[in-house]
């Protein structure tokens, strides 16, 4: 991919009120970082309504350490904010040929999202209502098309977590609220689609080399779910405790840029200046010249936008 | 010959060989395309998942089926080659593959397996713990047989 190709993003933005899909597809680099822009300028017309953006950066799902960093975006009345987390959702909406989902509107019945094919549509989630997390994330693995999808999901009979793909529990009461305040019981997303990268030599070489910092052994890796110390996707560097904590993100985090760009940076990764790394990576990824101010000025102002 | 040996008891599941060996091969990230694929049984009672990659078999299913004939064994390596040129994607190696390893790339609209990185595999390199090796088949029999007595001798001794 020459830097004067241009990369489609794909925005699915849904509306619950009246269970409606539509597909927008920008060019970036006309729109903007990963799509960022483009996002949060569709949002900015629903101000009135409670949104939820699940959004992806250009190296979520490339396979880079940390590259299953996703996004959350919510607007509800009187409170937003902007937080990342890491799993496999993100990088299966990616090969589902989604970039970014733009969530509205409340359901009157409760439904769930299903990610694949290039689309997103609504489902009913009804019959859903009296299964636990591990009965209703085994039920919508069944209803995918894709063997390896990710389903994201909560139900009240589970404790009412955030679970994302059984084991991963997303301790984050305002991303729950947002669900719930929109009838919305899960995201499920998959696909056998792929991600362009502009120049695979380079990018293999900085992966591997970053790869080099093997963890310390922990105890416990074994089979997936049994105390693992990963799963698909997540830095080989966290901890192994099960849990995912999305960074709500503030003015002047350091951490902002790596995790606009798709990679979930936090103080286990084994090098310094995250930026910098990530600057590399997208520039691999992306066939464009990026620096780490430059990320970081283009992170602080798609920040500005989002919150 | 040297092949590619997975230790179970260390492999965690996390996709990072398959993630990075769809680069190397196929140019981009693309893990239904990767050359190594995890398969994982997704259930509540008993997750589970396994690793499906080209074994060089003794008797590949894979040459037998092929309709153009372009498999080989290399005499002195042992290793099951390709000739790609002529793959017009039938897929009939798949098929017969028990181990489901020849994968279509949808970009040649050829089946690939692996083919090592040429003696570098980047599977090994990036396995963050260390549960892929390339190794000769008699160091690979010897660490799972240590590993099988370490495991026996665990549960002897809690048994005792």
């Amino acid at each position: 991919m020459s830097s004067t190709e241009k990369s489609a993003v794909r925005i699915a933005v849904i509306d619950l009120s009246k269970q409606r899909v539509k597909l927008l597809e920008a060019v970036w680099p006309d729109c903007g970082f990963g799509g960022y822009e483009a996002a949060l300028s569709v949002t900015g017309g629903l101000r009135s309504r409670p949104v939820l953006c699940v959004l992806t950066g250009p190296l979520t799902g490339t396979g880079a350490p940390g590259s299953g960093c996703y996004g959350f975006m919510w607007r509800e009345k009187t409170r937003s904010g902007l937080a990342f987390t890491e799993g496999r959702l993100g990088p299966m909406m990616k090969f589902a040929g989604i970039n970014h989902l733009i969530i509205h509107g409340h359901a009157e019945t409760p439904v769930y999202l299903s990610v694949e094919g290039e689309s997103a549509s609504i489902c009913d989630a009804a019959g859903l209502q009296d299964m636990d997390i591990a009965q209703m994330t085994d039920f919508l693995y069944a209803q995918s098309d894709y063997g390896d999808a990710s389903v994201l999901a909560f139900t009240e009979k589970s404790g009412g977590v955030l679970v994302e793909d059984y084991r991963f529990e997303h301790h984050s009461a305002e991303i729950r609220d947002i669900f719930e305040s929109m009838n919305l019981k899960a995201v499920v997303a998959g696909g056998a689609g792929s991600i362009p990268i502009g120049r695979p030599k380079e990018f293999l070489k900085e992966c591997i080399g970053l790869y080099s910092h093997k963890p310390a052994p922990e105890k416990g890796p074994g089979r997936y779910g049994d105390g693992a110390a990963t799963g698909f996707y997540l830095s080989p560097w966290r901890k192994a405790d099960g849990k995912i904590e999305p960074v709500n993100i503030t003015d002047n985090d350091e951490s902002l840029a790596p995790k606009l760009a798709g990679l979930f940076w936090d103080e286990a990764f084994p090098l310094p200046d995250a930026a910098s790394y990530a600057a590399k990576l997208l520039s691999c990824v992306l066939s464009e010249k990026w620096d780490a101010k430059k990320l970081e000025t283009t992170a602080k102002r798609i920040h500005a936008k989002a919150v | 010959m040297k092949i590619i040996s997975i230790q179970r008891d260390k492999c965690t599941g996390c996709g990072i060989c398959q993630a990075m060996c769809a680069v190397a091969s196929c140019g981009r990230a693309c893990p239904s395309e990767s050359r190594i694929r995890l398969r994982r049984q997704w259930d509540s009672e008993t997750p589970f998942h396994d690793v499906a990659i080209c074994r060089h078999c003794a008797e590949p299913a894979c040459l037998t089926a092929c309709l153009m004939d372009i498999i080989s064994k290399n005499p002195a390596t042992g290793h099951v080659a390709r000739d790609t040129d002529k793959c017009f994607g039938c897929a009939a190696c798949a098929v017969m593959c028990p181990f489901g390893a020849p994968v279509y790339d949808t970009e040649t609209h050829k089946m690939a397996t692996c083919d090592f990185c040429g003696g570098d595999p980047v599977c090994v390199k990036v396995c963050p713990h260390s549960a892929i090796k390339y190794e000769e088949p008699s160091e690979a029999a010897v660490s799972r047989r240590s590993r099988q007595a370490e495991r026996f001798y665990e549960v002897e001794e809690a048994r005792l």
